[in-house]
């Protein structure tokens, strides 16, 4: 078990992974939005964070680093220096380098000091000439202490009392507001009492200040961290009235006197003379003048919410804390949770089969209990799995931007569908294969500014990437508004490496499919980001290890369109169970659109054409039973399960259909990887072992094979 | 957004003057109304403001009104408003912290403006 500093430490590593990634999202649509003062604050605030967190659990280069960055934005959100790319692409870089510090801390390659000062060097020189940084060491700055702290609500009386000239400078102090909205509880009193008349009014000034109560889980450094950019514009008084853990927390809250009194509103003496009077205490300082009327109902509405807030802990405190709680778990121990639901999954087939052999019916009704919880338990252990594949989606807007700057071209990256979830190993998997398509599109795909001027598109090309459900797969698709595939330029190099002859007749589609063909590239030249041939058949074989489908279209001068289909999950999917002989198969459920019957007399009366009549129409089979070469036993009614296979149906010939299966999949031994056609393999309940076929390899084999004997 | 559009009328007898606000009144748009209000309300005993067609106010377009309403009251004055309150309005009355105004010193301690209060 590691000591708590060492989960302070591994806490701090994750949390300030997150910032990092948060960072250079807000960087990179700052890009876009420079003038936007949210997302500087955002990036300031990340920075501000990974810093005062570092420096708190002896991250001290991360922490002085950052301090240096953090500093020269500080300028910016003072408006005394502009957002420029040259600053972004440095700040990018320092990002970078945060992150390879954070491994390197990790037992990573260490990180490249020079480079570290290089980013700081070319910082320092951005910055106006009367501003000279400082290189002083940093200390455990405010931030939010890594969670395990926040787990009890306090209440905080804040007032926030804005100097005039505030919004001069950019602020907006409702935004401050709302920032405190999203903290917690929150309630908001304005103090009116300073608005002059309309012929001393300054309209831009700002005359409000505002009494907050807010009770939050988040600690008063996140308050703080609210006011961090106008801590020198405004009076700010933030005062914890509440606490959970105080003994007295759970009991009724101060009288009105007492919180004036408090706040400073109301002297002492003037509230005992008052309350030997026998009357509503606010009441009679209204009268007298001696409180403004606004001032006790600020003071009213303390009182209220801090009620309210203790009446909430007493009665719903468990559930409430509960539901706000989420904890960290290693991807280790889901994947062990995972493989046990797995094996519990077999197990419970078993179970199903003996009861079902055994005509028991009370064995019966437990298996049919013990499977309905079961599949229960094996869709919320394969949900905690799943993650929005949005997290891959921002790393790509970072790649997208430094590939086209390095070549010259505009190119934004466009993104929709980003809150699909897909499985954490899927997601994982499919990062490699994006980049590849994305520096595909970036590199072939798209043209110079000055080409796409002369065919009348804007200069700036644009790179949509998608993510969206489709039954149990996810689709992701690549779209660019680029050239297009130049069919000629595919053809001429396939006749150039032997794949094809200059008369062999291809659909558009067949001539795009060569690009997946073993180091095929047409670029003319080589460039650092594509061109070596080495990209697409890499990026085809990962996406069928995933169990997936790529698919290309294109139309010239318009764009490529690039889909992936790829499944939810890799562990468990819902198959149909076929048998053969004495050997078992599954076919993936969701490809299965009927089954029918296939008599000897069908066989002969098609002549040996592998083709079946359904309802008027003809369907091509593959007889399963040739392919695997099982020749005993062949029952004189078969079964053919048609399967829908890149939107066309095909027929597979089975002896038997046995039922719906829930497979656990097992990958095959290395010997047997290059097997085309079966994916996987499964356990059954009484042990026998089922080969998972993938049904479009199969038909493109034998498609293969019979183009080879036919010609 | 659009800008703001102000428009004003005096009734007959010059005792009541109406502004119309459509559109957006925010920090930059403000002193346009801050330089009509100091112009015109002078001579007026009423004051109405029409703000069904505003469709943004910020801070200061609230704190304006604010100051219009205690000038024209400190002035033993009327301001009210006329015409529904705008949406957006209504927004920014809780966003800013004005609901709970539950008493105006310069309307003899009875409710604010903002929170249906008349003079």
């Amino acid at each position: 078990m590691s000591s708590p500093q060492e989960q302070h430490i591994a806490t701090y590593r994750e949390e300030a992974s997150e910032l990092l990634a948060e960072l250079e999202t807000s960087l990179l649509e700052l890009e876009d939005n420079p003038q936007d003062n949210d997302l500087i604050n955002r990036v300031f605030r990340a920075m501000h964070t990974i810093k005062g967190s570092g420096a708190m659990f002896g991250f001290d280069d991360i922490a002085r680093f950052t301090h240096e960055v953090e500093t020269v934005f500080d300028q910016v959100r003072n408006g005394k220096m502009q957002v420029t790319r040259c600053l972004l692409d440095l700040t990018l870089q320092a990002r970078d380098q945060i992150t390879t510090m954070l491994e390197a801390s990790a037992g990573g390659p260490p990180a490249d000091e020079a480079n570290g000062q290089r980013i700081i060097d070319g910082l320092q020189q951005l910055l106006p000439q009367a501003t000279k940084l400082k290189v002083e060491p940093v200390a455990a700055a405010p931030a939010p202490a890594p969670s395990a702290e926040a787990d009890t609500s306090r209440t905080y009386r804040i007032r926030f009392k804005p100097q005039p000239e505030i919004m001069l400078s950019g602020t907006n102090p409702i935004s401050l507001l709302n920032e405190l909205r999203d903290l917690g509880s929150c309630e908001v009193m304005a103090h009116l009492d300073a608005i002059p008349s309309l012929e001393q009014m300054i309209p831009e000034h700002c005359y409000f200040y505002w009494d907050i109560i807010l009770t939050t889980t988040r600690g008063i450094e996140a308050i703080k961290d609210v006011f961090i950019f106008v801590e020198d514009d405004c009076d700010l008084k933030i005062d914890l009235i509440d606490d959970a853990n105080a003994p007295d927390a759970d009991s009724g809250y101060k009288k009105l006197g007492d919180i004036l009194v408090e706040r400073g509103d109301l002297s002492p003496v003037e509230m005992q003379k008052i309350l030997s009077m026998q009357k509503r205490f606010g009441e009679i300082l209204v009268e007298q003048g001696l409180v403004p009327a606004s001032k006790v109902q600020s003071a009213l509405i303390e009182q209220q919410q801090v009620k309210q807030a203790r009446q909430e802990r007493t009665t719903a405190a468990p559930a409430a804390a509960e539901a706000a709680l989420s904890i960290r778990v290693p991807a280790e121990r889901l994947d062990h949770l995972v493989n046990l639901v797995g094996e519990l999954v077999t197990v419970q087939a078993h179970l199903t089969q003996i009861a079902g052999n055994r005509h028991d019916n009370e064995i019966s009704a437990v298996a049919e209990e013990v499977e309905r919880l079961i599949s229960e338990l094996r869709d919320t252990t394969l949900n905690m799995r799943m993650l929005p594949i949005g997290s891959t989606f921002s790393k790509f807007k970072r790649l997208v931007r430094d590939l086209s700057a390095e070549l010259g071209k505009e190119i934004d990256l466009e993104t929709t569908g980003a809150e699909t979830e897909l499985d954490k190993t899927v997601i994982e998997k499919l990062n490699d294969p994006l980049v590849h398509l994305i520096r595909n599109s970036i590199d072939h795909g798209v043209e110079m500014p000055e080409i796409r001027k002369a065919a009348g598109k804007p200069t700036k090309g644009i790179v949509h990437l998608a993510a969206e459900h489709s039954g149990d797969s996810v689709l992701v698709t690549i779209r660019d508004d680029g050239a297009g595939l130049d069919k000629e330029a595919i053809r001429a190099k396939a006749v150039e490496r032997g794949l094809i002859t200059t008369t062999t007749e291809m659909t558009d589609k067949e001539i795009y499919n060569l690009i997946f063909a073993p180091g095929f590239s047409t670029a003319k030249k080589v460039t650092s980001v594509s061109g070596r041939g080495v990209g697409m058949d890499v990026v085809k074989k990962a996406i069928e290890a995933l169990r997936g489908t790529i698919d290309i279209n294109s139309t010239p001068g318009k764009g490529s369109l690039i889909t992936l289909r790829i499944p939810l999950t890799l562990a468990i999917i819902e198959t149909l169970l076929v048998r053969i002989d004495q050997s078992y198969f599954v076919l993936p459920l969701t490809m299965v659109e009927e089954c029918i019957e296939l008599t000897r007399t069908d066989v002969q009366a098609a002549h040996g054409r592998h083709l079946a009549h359904v309802r008027g129409e003809l369907t091509p089979y593959i007889n399963l039973r040739d392919e695997f070469e099982i020749t005993t036993n062949q029952p004189d009614i078969e079964q053919i399960v048609i399967l829908s296979v890149n939107g066309k149906r095909i027929g597979f010939v089975v002896d038997d259909v046995v039922g719906e299966h829930q497979t656990v999949i097992k990958t095959l031994g290395k010997l047997y990887r290059d097997v085309r056609g079966i994916s996987g393999a499964t356990i059954l309940g009484d042990g026998t072992v089922a080969l998972i076929l993938d049904p479009a390899l199969l038909v493109q084999s034998v498609a293969l094979i019979e183009q080879e004997q036919f010609g | 957004m659009s800008d703001l559009t102000l428009t004003h009328s005096t009734s007959s007898d010059g005792s009541t003057l109406k502004i119309s606000a459509a559109g957006r009144l925010a920090i930059d748009t403000a002193p346009a109304l801050h330089s009509l209000l100091l112009e015109q309300s002078s001579q007026a005993a009423n004051i109405q403001l029409d703000l069904s067609a505003v469709d943004e106010i910020d801070l200061v377009g609230m704190q304006l009104i604010c100051s219009a309403c205690r000038t024209a009251l400190d002035a033993q004055k009327h301001f009210n408003f006329s015409g529904c309150m705008a949406p957006e309005v209504k927004k920014a009355i809780d966003t800013v912290g004005l609901q709970r105004q539950s008493t105006c010193k310069h309307n003899a301690d009875l409710p604010c403006i903002w929170c249906g209060g008349i003079n």
